[in-house]
């Protein structure tokens, strides 16, 4: 018995499916990374960026974009030179009391993330005029399921995929008629306030583009690839390419809200109303698309970040961790995942939550968090016995060290706005 | 019991009572010993870290800190030695292999064993109850614990089963890993050498021999295989995968970068580098591709006695064995004998009049799941594989397909046994293909 015909239709289809896989091959950690990195927090907030200061800070996305390169490029670094991650390396160079700060940073973090996504969810459902009270759980057991059935690693290409919703912005950008010369000066030069609500979007602006949990999940990419100090140097350009993607998008995202919301003097008072960037493009379709994006980004989003933190944490302090082994096996490895996708869904179920400032306030909090992290990958990748001729170069120094004192300096002015509020 | 969490940077008094500096770490000699005595300790005053105390100079040593039996001025510190290993550098807060547990785990503190002045290490300390003494919690935590009645287990894993893997890799350092990794099955080392990090794996290989290297490798994800071949030595490389099968070979330099792959391969024995570079012609998920050109073909002509004969002179694989295959002059494939046949049967009896001419096969291209539903189907361990003349070119064992089979017809933990997947099977491909002809 032979399956010639059957084979023969198998084989047509695996030549068009090898191409795709070759597409999706190049595609490196930097790239995906960045990808995970564009949820919906992270469109939230740049549509805020816009829709509420116009143009005024495009001109971040320059520093931003060098800053992340920078910072992506050390984590792929440690993770070639070493073979490790980087919840492993602060363990066994800074001892467990470190790494349980540094885990609890990443656990608030990544709850605040977790709630974005969720809320996401939960907001673009409602677009759709599904309550919040079925989709999020559905959305959630969808989560659970991609997870846990392992169903995940073959999806992940269609999320990815969908990813392109971004070109909408791109395109709507474009539609929308900017003045081009306002737009570009706007881009290249420096402006800023001391406004309590400047500085916060300021500071969710980069918490959102450079996330600490980027760093550990790019290196830990860069480790379960296999990538040695051999092949580095793709990965650099890979790392390059991917910061480079992240932020074109997110300049987009700012120029059409800047240009359509901002232009109109309209007050995004929910997440809806930032759809209305899109109208260019989309015209009355512009909330489906919208809506489509977000949940899509959610979802994929959602699917990779509770469980990665989850593993770093347990992995760090010697718990057993993997969705390999049952719940008996690893408790805290499944008590975390639960608690944080279960935590997140309540609170986004509360009546009356404000999914908006949800999505804003936790990509402010990854800004605020992100020098604790930072500041060990800083150490980590200075140690010459650990990184040997691969240590940080003396301008990544310059670049990563101004980045993290930055933010503090910003967090700090951003607490005393708070409590003291001038200007504005 | 003293544990080194207690003993690191705490004060080190010389004989006159002064206390100079502080602890900043202890040296084992990694040696054949069960429980390594302490051999020198690091004082954190050495930046560079390499000045070693020699443990003869301490005069007593407890939780409060280590008192010397010489003054200052007439310490003589000696250079680390290649075998020896720092407690803290390289096992404290390091992953470690519990070769009893068949675990990889973390090392939270070590216990030390005191007699005298004599310090050994006892075991490395895993577990909640470590974790809480390292952030100065246990008497919080484990006092309000026991008065509930339910006090913190202590979870040490005795040295002699620990197996610490990484860092450099000497001659004496390795034999010592083979000795404690030798009566871990080579699947479970298999399953070990996935939870490891990169130069841990590269060191569990090179200290195992090529043959259990390969027999470790082959149970071992694709993607662990691709990065431990890659990562080790090219000469060693091409060791280890001349002894892997034909097929599992292929497979793993099917996954590599096509310049280290041929780079491989031109290292391999001719004989086994031709076999790989055949199979590899194949694409990975058809019968080509999995099949393994190590079976066993007899020519038509061949008497039951001379069969035996050849079976005991070839010393046949366990994966091969299971059929007999049959073949023409020109190789191809007429019909398959049964090992019940052969040893029923009297010895002058041709095999041609004993084997059975219908036997099912597949091209090459036809896809792996196909394979697999044709094995579970008509209940094979084996389907041979032929080209469009009918030569038999290599078979498909069970084993190979063993992942497709559990993740299209196995429930999530095979509960339901060969049985269910065969149910499973049967249903499927007469939905899909029509009326199932008997095998042909």
């Amino acid at each position: 018995m032979k399956f010639t015909p059957r084979v023969l239709r198998r084989a047509g289809r695996a030549v068009a499916m090898s191409r795709l896989a070759m597409f999706f091959a190049i595609m490196g950690p930097g790239i995906i990374t960045q990808n995970v990195d564009n949820d919906a927090g992270g469109v939230t907030t740049y549509s805020l960026a816009g829709a509420n200061f116009g143009y005024a800070l495009l001109w971040t996305m320059i520093p931003v974009t060098i800053a992340l390169y920078v910072i992506q490029e050390m984590a792929s670094r440690l993770g070639a030179v070493t073979g490790k991650g980087l919840a492993d390396l602060i363990r066994e160079r800074f001892g467990v009391r470190t790494t349980l700060w540094v885990m609890l940073v990443l656990l608030a973090a990544d709850f605040g993330n977790t709630l974005a996504e969720f809320s996401g969810l939960a907001a673009g459902g409602e677009i759709f005029g599904v309550s919040k009270y079925v989709f999020v759980p559905i959305g959630a057991v969808t989560v659970w399921l991609l997870v846990i059935r392992g169903t995940y690693r073959s999806v992940e290409r269609i999320f990815l995929g969908a990813s392109a919703f971004y070109v909408a912005y791109v395109i709507s950008g474009v539609l929308a008629k900017p003045d081009w010369g306002v737009v570009l000066r706007a881009s290249v030069v420096p402006s800023f306030s001391f406004q309590a609500a400047y500085l916060l979007m300021f500071v969710g602006v980069i918490g959102t583009t450079i996330a600490p949990w980027m760093q550990f999940y790019l290196q830990s990419t860069v480790v379960e690839k296999g990538i040695t100090v051999k092949e580095y140097g793709y990965t650099r350009t890979d790392v390059l390419v991917g910061s480079f993607m992240t932020d074109i998008v997110a300049w987009f995202i700012i120029v059409a809200c800047g240009a359509t919301i901002f232009a109109h003097h309209i007050h995004v008072e929910t997440v809806k109303d930032a759809a209305l960037a899109l109208v260019p493009l989309a015209g009355r379709y512009a909330a489906a698309l919208f809506a489509l994006g977000l949940i899509n980004a959610s979802i994929f989003s959602a699917s990779v970040l509770p469980l990665a933190t989850s593993h770093y944490v347990c992995e760090a302090l010697g718990f057993e961790a993997g969705i390999d082994r049952t719940i008996r096996q690893a408790p805290v490895f499944y008590g975390l995942y639960i608690a944080l996708i279960v935590g997140a869904c309540i609170i986004v179920l509360l009546p009356n939550a404000p999914l908006l400032q949800i999505l804003f306030l936790s990509q402010v909090a990854n800004g605020v968090l992100l020098p604790f992290i930072l500041v060990f990958m800083l150490l980590l990748v200075n140690q010459k016995r650990l990184m040997g001729a691969y240590t940080n170069s003396v301008p990544f120094n310059v670049i990563a060290w101004v980045t993290t004192v930055l933010m503090i300096i910003l967090t700090v002015a951003l607490v005393v706005t708070q409590i003291f509020p001038f200007g504005g | 019991m003293l544990y080194l969490s207690q003993l690191i940077r705490k004060p080190v008094y010389d004989a006159s009572g002064d206390a100079f500096d502080r602890v900043a770490d202890l040296v084992i000699y990694h040696g054949a010993e069960k429980f390594p005595k302490i051999t020198g300790v690091l004082l954190s005053g050495d930046r560079s870290r390499v000045a070693i105390i020699p443990w003869d100079a301490v005069a007593e040593v407890s939780a409060a800190g280590v008192r010397l039996r010489v003054e200052r001025r007439h310490l003589a510190p000696r250079p680390l030695q290649p075998d020896e290993i720092l407690l803290r550098d390289d096992i404290f807060d390091c992953q470690v292999v519990d070769t009893d547990g068949l675990k990889v785990v973390r090392v939270n503190d070590i216990e030390l064993h005191q007699a005298g002045t004599e310090l050994r290490v006892a075991g490395a300390e895993v577990g909640t109850r470590s974790l809480l003494r390292r952030l100065g919690l246990e008497p919080l935590v484990g006092g309000a614990l026991a008065r509930v009645g339910r006090p913190l287990p202590q979870d040490v894993i005795p040295w002699n089963l620990v197996a610490a893997l990484g860092g450099t890799m000497t001659p004496l350092k390795l034999s010592i890993s083979r000795e404690k990794l030798k009566h871990i099955h080579p699947a479970d080392l298999a399953d070990l050498l996935e939870e490891l990090d990169r130069d841990e794996r590269v060191e569990m290989i090179t200290a195992l021999g090529d043959e259990t290297a390969a027999d470790v490798l082959e149970e071992a994800e694709p993607g662990v295989q691709a990065a431990v071949i890659q990562e080790l030595p090219s000469e060693r490389a091409a060791d280890v995968l001349e002894e892997m099968a034909p097929d599992d070979a292929a497979d793993v330099l099917g996954g590599l970068p096509e310049g280290r792959a041929g780079e491989l391969i031109a290292l391999m024995e001719e004989e086994k580098a031709e076999e790989v570079s055949r199979l590899l012609q194949h694409p990975p998920d058809t019968a080509g591709g999995k099949m393994t050109t190590e079976f066993i073909a007899l020519p038509e002509t061949m008497t039951v006695e001379q069969v035996l004969t050849q079976l005991r002179e070839t010393r046949p694989d366990d994966e091969s064995i299971y059929y007999l295959y049959v073949v023409d002059g020109a190789g191809r494939l007429v019909g398959v004998l049964s090992i019940r046949s052969l040893l029923v049967s009297r010895p002058e009896t041709p095999v041609a009049t004993l084997m059975r001419t219908q036997v099912f096969s597949v091209p090459p291209d036809a896809s792996a799941e196909d394979v697999a539903g044709a094995l579970v189907k008509y209940d094979l361990l084996a389907v041979p594989v032929v080209d469009a003349d009918g030569r038999l070119m290599g078979i498909v064992t069970v084993d190979d397909l063993i992942d497709i089979l559990v993740e299209t017809y196995g429930p999530r933990k095979l509960g339901g046994g060969m049985d269910l997947m065969r149910r499973k099977a049967s249903r499927e491909s007469t939905s899909r293909r029509g009326s199932p002809g008997p095998p042909a």
